[in-house]
């Protein structure tokens, strides 16, 4: 059931569904290459720039948020915490309401906008974590040391948090790359792959070659499923740590 | 005191922690606050067929043409319909394949984690897509196979058959996300200390009793975290529902996100106005929900 279905159409096939392909063919993939290469480039472009720019923004953030206690902290957790659970819908029209008046609409620059405050709650929450399980201990050393504060960060903290970087960058890269409602409202020529896929099957670009939009849909799986995959337990880890503590 | 000399006067601590934060709260800020309040704002004016800059002010007149239209209560009632079926079977499956993984069973644990993730993992309109098709009437794989066991003698329009479509659906959603449940909820199980189980045992309770008073009080806090996410995510769910029947046929399936999607690029092109309003509607059931989910995080 999972991956079965791209699989068999990935290749040549007719109208009565069989589970091997008859004529193997590979045909269908150069088909996509043509049709989909410019809504890959855009989903491609939107989801890294978003995921680098959350990364960038967080980063701060974070930190701040596991080490620095000041006034308004957990006023701050709250705001974050509540961002993350707005309907996207509510902020959807609005957005392209306002979005509209200033012409992002369909611009790589408007939905990474858009992607990045969506993931800046989750990475935010994700970073403290991480900064919170390195001991201070390393930074009164730094700091020790001759670092001013800024310093200690940048030499010490950070190399040490690559890894929750990564995740977190993977993260908004698959927020972006799988979203549904920002992509349909905010774009109208340009669209992200799932889109256009969607048009595909339903309506506007009208397709019947089957084989070639389960091409489409098998390249789209690709990128979130291999992250996820590889990054298995790192991501089990972060889904559940808030859970399970409650 | 000015803002300058209220600044000079926080502590240097403080001062970095604004620094620091400022950057990624002002997105936050812009992106989110902003915009929903904007969005209350436009459910006092009419934007149908009109330029996008200049809305006309209507009073409560959006409020009034969303809550006497039989779609709205439609889309309203199928929300928390929806909501309650979707986050009760999800669980339900979710848990059971949990504790199915939580049996000893080595590598293939791993395995079927792997798998699970897919369903996941892919956007929602892609599976939907797949989904479509599995269900159609004319070439789908479930119909086809159907006929072919003599289960049925005529192939269902799983997706426009009124009878069948919520099933469907709801299929469709359990398949895509109950992975997450499952997880989480296995995270939860295998860090229940394997001695209280034994202890349990050594005592003579039988698999019941050990369920009930070693297993239920370690993942309960678990539980309550997910249902309330989930229920979240239910309402606020636009993906599923869209990609499967957009809403039909004939408003069937309309949920609010669907019928706030709709008021703006669909049918009712550029009602904004209206959008709005049905996505404050939604807003405030999901607020209501949502609060109980940050009052239990913030108790630590």
């Amino acid at each position: 059931m999972f991956v079965t279905s791209l699989k068999t159409g990935g290749d040549a096939i007719s109208k009565d569904p069989s589970w091997i392909p008859d004529p193997l063919t590979f045909d269908a993939y150069p088909w996509v290459a043509q049709n989909l290469a410019g809504s890959f480039e855009f989903t491609f472009v939107v989801s890294v720039g978003s995921s680098f720019l959350t990364v960038f923004l967080t980063i701060f953030g974070g930190y701040a948020m596991a080490r620095l206690n000041f006034p308004g902290k957990k006023a701050l957790s709250i705001a974050y915490l509540a961002g993350m659970m707005f309907p996207p819908i509510l902020i959807g029209v609005p957005v392209y309401v306002l979005f509209a008046r200033l012409q992002l609409i369909d611009t790589f620059f408007g939905l990474i906008l858009v992607y990045t405050s969506t993931s800046i709650p989750f990475s935010i929450w994700l970073l403290r974590g991480f900064f919170k399980s390195i001991p201070p201990s390393l930074d009164e050393a730094a700091l020790v040391d001759g670092c001013n504060r800024i310093d200690a960060f940048f030499r010490v903290i950070l190399p040490l948090s690559l890894p929750g970087l990564v995740v977190s960058a993977l993260f908004s890269f698959l927020m972006a790359w799988n979203d549904t409602l920002f992509a349909l409202i905010l774009t109208n020529e340009n669209m992200t792959v799932s889109v256009k896929m969607l048009f595909w099957i339903t309506g506007w670009y009208r397709s019947t070659f089957w084989p070639g939009i389960m091409a489409g849909g098998f390249l789209a799986i690709l990128p979130p499923v291999v992250i996820f995959v590889v990054l298995q337990r790192r991501f089990i880890q972060g889904m559940t740590a808030g859970a399970v503590k409650g | 005191m000015s803002r300058l000399e209220r600044y000079l006067k926080l502590s240097k601590k403080h001062r970095l922690a604004l620094v620091l934060l400022l950057p990624s709260l002002a997105f936050v800020v812009a992106f989110t606050y902003y915009p929903i309040l904007f969005g209350m704002w436009m459910t006092f004016f009419d934007f149908f067929h009109r330029p996008i800059t200049d809305p006309v002010y209507v009073g409560l007149s959006n409020y009034q043409q969303v809550f006497t239209d039989d779609v709205f209560w439609l889309s309203l009632r199928n929300s928390t319909i929806w909501v309650a079926a979707s986050v009760t079977v999800t669980f339900l499956v979710g848990f059971g394949v949990a504790l199915l993984l939580n049996e000893k069973i080595g590598p293939l644990r791993t395995l079927f984690r792997g798998l699970m993730l897919i369903p996941w993992a892919t956007p929602v309109l892609v599976s939907g897509l797949v989904w479509r098709l599995i269900y159609s009437r004319d070439w789908g794989i479930l119909n086809e196979t159907l006929l072919n066991i003599g289960a049925i003698s005529t192939p269902i329009a799983f997706l426009s058959d009124r009878t069948v479509v919520w099933p469907a659906i709801l299929l469709f959603f359990v398949w895509s996300r109950f992975p997450f449940v499952s997880l989480s909820i296995l995270a939860a199980l295998q860090s229940i200390p394997a001695s209280l189980r034994e202890a349990a045992l050594v005592d003579g309770a039988n698999t019941f009793q050990r369920f009930r008073h070693v297993i239920i009080p370690g993942v309960e806090p678990t539980i309550v975290t997910i249902l309330l996410l989930t229920t979240i995510w239910g309402f606020n769910d636009f993906g599923a529902i869209y990609t499967m029947t957009s809403g039909g046929p004939a408003h069937f399936t309309e949920i609010l996100p669907t019928l706030a999607y709709g008021y703006t690029k669909g049918y009712g092109l550029g009602n904004y106005g209206r959008a709005s309003v049905v996505s404050l509607v939604l807003f405030l059931l999901t607020f209501s929900v949502g609060i109980f989910y940050i009052k239990r995080v913030v108790r630590d």
